[in-house]
């Protein structure tokens, strides 16, 4: 029979033990775990540090009971950036925060919370001018006024 | 950590939940932010792209072809050839003074404007619409636009398809309907004659039919030009959509004299998977040995492309009831050679039924959908006895009475022949078959409508589906129930009255 519980190391060193079922919410884990079998020892995580990794299990044991992704990401654009209560407050993280949870679903195959991410972001991009996304992102304008003159020209191409 | 240390695929996920105007606010922050998500901007910004017959849409074209990121990702381009279609007919004369014009239809409508305006404001709009007009007649006439159009065409070199389309006007026009595609010139057209239009459908008038061809034409030569040219590897070429608007045939006819380049033309369609073709105003080209000939020239089109097409949708006039010589069909019939049809239209054709089962025979394997749209059979039908519009009424009755019942067996064999050889079948569409210009109509299938109901419909449309039907293909067949209508149309009308009633011979 299958452990109940495994243990995970994070780049940082320290080990947590979470249930069986809310780590399997990561494809990587799942599939490392149907090639390992049953194992004591602790798994590395090695990009995701303390912090994150326990925000990323935070939501993981909220979700656990989530019907699994189907993974069938079409080519259509997905406009719609609505996001539950509960998964907005979990992302109310400063910015670093925000970005390394980004990066560590990304690493783990974690696609709900990747969606929930990168909608995260994009509503802060709404709407704005490149003035005020640059505010918000702290991003340093590094164009040419020729290069802006060009791009907005190609924008427009576009935008028809 | 921020944003633009991101790796590329999550910053292109990010731009996925984008709209577009957000999407171009982000490649206008940084280099890095720009740099990441040019690939995906440009693949899905330029993939397909509408060209409008307009200086600005052409001079917008020249600029796309021009620049080095987006003109690779260039894989369809469609050219709405004609612009206030309510007008075409008036293209030698000078565009209509609004003041003067009626305001009867959508395009007159949106030419006006809705809201009651005062005279200068009217006045503006008459200029607007005057200037707009003169550009598109100037580019379209004097050879502007073929040289344009066929230079920037050119230059893409994964164009993968390329067609005519037909828009309404006044759906351009209206800023508040979204555009699915960059529609290259789009927001000046807006710009200089804005309109909103209460008409929830797009539909086109339909005289227009009668006018577009030539248009269609031009704009075809243009991308015939472009493609010798250019030598891209099409795999989709449409002269038309939906609406079967279809380029004139004399002035197909007129490209393929231009032999060296209309036979570099052709090799390029050799990898081609969906071809629409259709004709207009076909029965106007003047009956002449030469012109038969030409004629196949331009049909050699499908003929050259059959091997590798997996959806051809085929008409040979849009006239309703002024078809072809049965032998233009029945020639190619012989020479087309499909290895991987999988759909078929078949719009505005005579056929005999030997000719019909010719131009499938290549495809009873593979085809899984058919569809046939005022198909006309014109089998001889050699009656018993001659016609004799002296004979006694009863005598004559009868005599319609079994040719009609002729007409049934005649179609029926058609339908079995189909269920015979199309082994792939999966849908069967029959829209407005004809015989002899006999309209068939159908027994209305359903037996739960009552009587006078069921008197009072007449059904010419009749459609199998496999994956819905309770039945197969077979008995689908067996229980049509064809009836040739009273009603003779076309050049058969006189031959009814007056008899002898045999068609082609």
């Amino acid at each position: 029979m299958s452990a109940t519980t495994l243990r995970f190391q994070s780049s940082d060193g320290v080990v947590i033990t979470i249930d069986r079922d809310v780590a399997q919410r990561s494809v990587l884990i799942k599939n490392l775990l149907e090639d390992l079998g049953d194992t004591t020892e602790a798994i590395p995580i090695p990009n995701v540090n303390e912090a994150v990794l326990r925000k990323v299990i935070e939501w993981c044991e909220h979700h656990k009971g989530d019907p699994p992704s189907t993974g069938d990401d079409d080519d259509s654009r997905r406009k719609t950036t609505d996001i539950d209560e509960w998964d907005q407050k979990f992302m109310q993280v400063d910015q670093e925060m925000l970005f390394e949870i980004i990066l560590a679903a990304n690493y783990l195959d974690i696609k709900g919370l990747l969606d929930v991410g990168c909608k995260t972001v994009a509503n802060m991009i709404k709407g704005k001018s490149p003035e005020e996304i640059r505010k918000t992102f702290n991003i340093q304008n590094d164009f040419t006024p020729e290069e802006e003159d060009q791009i907005r020209r190609e924008n427009e191409w576009a935008e028809e | 950590m921020s944003v633009t240390t991101l790796p590329p695929e999550l910053v292109i996920q990010i731009c996925g939940y984008l709209e577009l105007a957000d999407w171009c606010a982000l490649r206008l922050t940084c280099k890095t932010l720009f740099l990441q998500s040019l690939e995906a901007f440009a693949g899905l910004s330029f993939r397909t792209i509408w060209v409008l017959v307009t200086s600005e849409s052409l001079s917008r074209l020249a600029a796309v072809a021009g620049n080095a990121n987006f003109r690779t990702r260039v894989k369809d381009i469609c050219i709405v050839p004609i612009l206030f279609e309510e007008t075409l007919e008036e293209e030698s004369s000078r565009p209509r003074n609004l003041s003067r014009a009626p305001k009867s239809t959508p395009v007159w409508t949106a030419i006006h404007g809705q809201e009651s305006l005062t005279g200068a404001e009217l006045c503006s709009r008459s200029t607007a619409y005057q200037a707009i007009v003169a550009d598109h007649r100037h580019i379209l006439n004097t050879g502007f636009f073929a040289r344009t159009f066929s230079e920037s065409l050119a230059c893409f070199e994964n164009l993968a398809s390329v067609g005519l389309r037909s828009c309404p006007t006044w759906v351009l026009l209206d800023s508040t309907r979204p555009v699915e595609f960059p529609c290259l010139g789009i927001r000046r057209l807006r710009n200089q004659l804005p309109c909103v239009m209460e008409i929830a459908s797009a539909r086109f008038p339909g005289p227009l039919k009668k006018v577009a061809g030539n248009t269609h034409a031009r704009a075809l030569a243009a991308i015939v030009n472009g493609i010798v040219i250019g030598k891209p590897e099409l795999r989709r070429f449409e002269m038309c959509d939906s609406r079967h608007c279809g380029v004139s045939a004399q002035d197909l006819i007129a490209l393929t004299t231009t032999k060296p380049k209309y036979k570099d033309f052709l090799i390029l369609l050799r990898n081609l998977e969906a071809l629409h073709l259709c004709l207009c105003n076909a029965d106007k080209v003047p009956a002449s040995e030469g012109n038969d000939d030409r004629l196949q020239d331009a049909l050699e089109m499908v003929e050259t492309a059959a091997p590798s097409l997996q959806t051809l949708t085929f008409s040979l006039s849009c006239a309703p009831f002024k078809h072809l010589s049965p032998r233009t069909f029945s020639q190619l019939s012989q020479r087309v050679h499909f290895t991987r049809l999988v759909e078929l239209e078949i719009r505005d054709i005579d056929f005999t039924r030997s000719d019909l089962q010719a131009f499938l025979r290549s495809a009873t394997t593979t085809l899984q959908r058919l569809i046939l749209f005022k198909a006309s059979l014109v089998d001889t039908i050699t009656p018993a006895s001659s016609w004799d519009y002296r004979a006694p009424y009863v005598d004559r009755r009868q005599w319609r009475k079994d040719y009609k019942s002729e007409i049934g067996l005649r179609w029926r064999a058609v339908w079995e022949d189909l269920r015979h050889d199309l082994l792939s079948l999966r849908y069967l569409r029959m829209d407005t078959l004809l015989f002899c210009g006999h309209m068939i109509e159908f027994a209305d299938p359903p037996r739960s409508l009552d009587v006078k109901r069921q008197r009072a419909r007449r059904i010419y449309t009749v459609t199998f589906q496999a994956d819905h039907a309770h039945t197969t293909l077979g008995e689908w067949i067996s229980d049509l129930k064809p009836t040739p209508s009273e009603t003779v149309f076309g050049k058969w009308f006189a031959a009814f009255l007056f008899g002898p009633l045999h068609c082609w011979s």
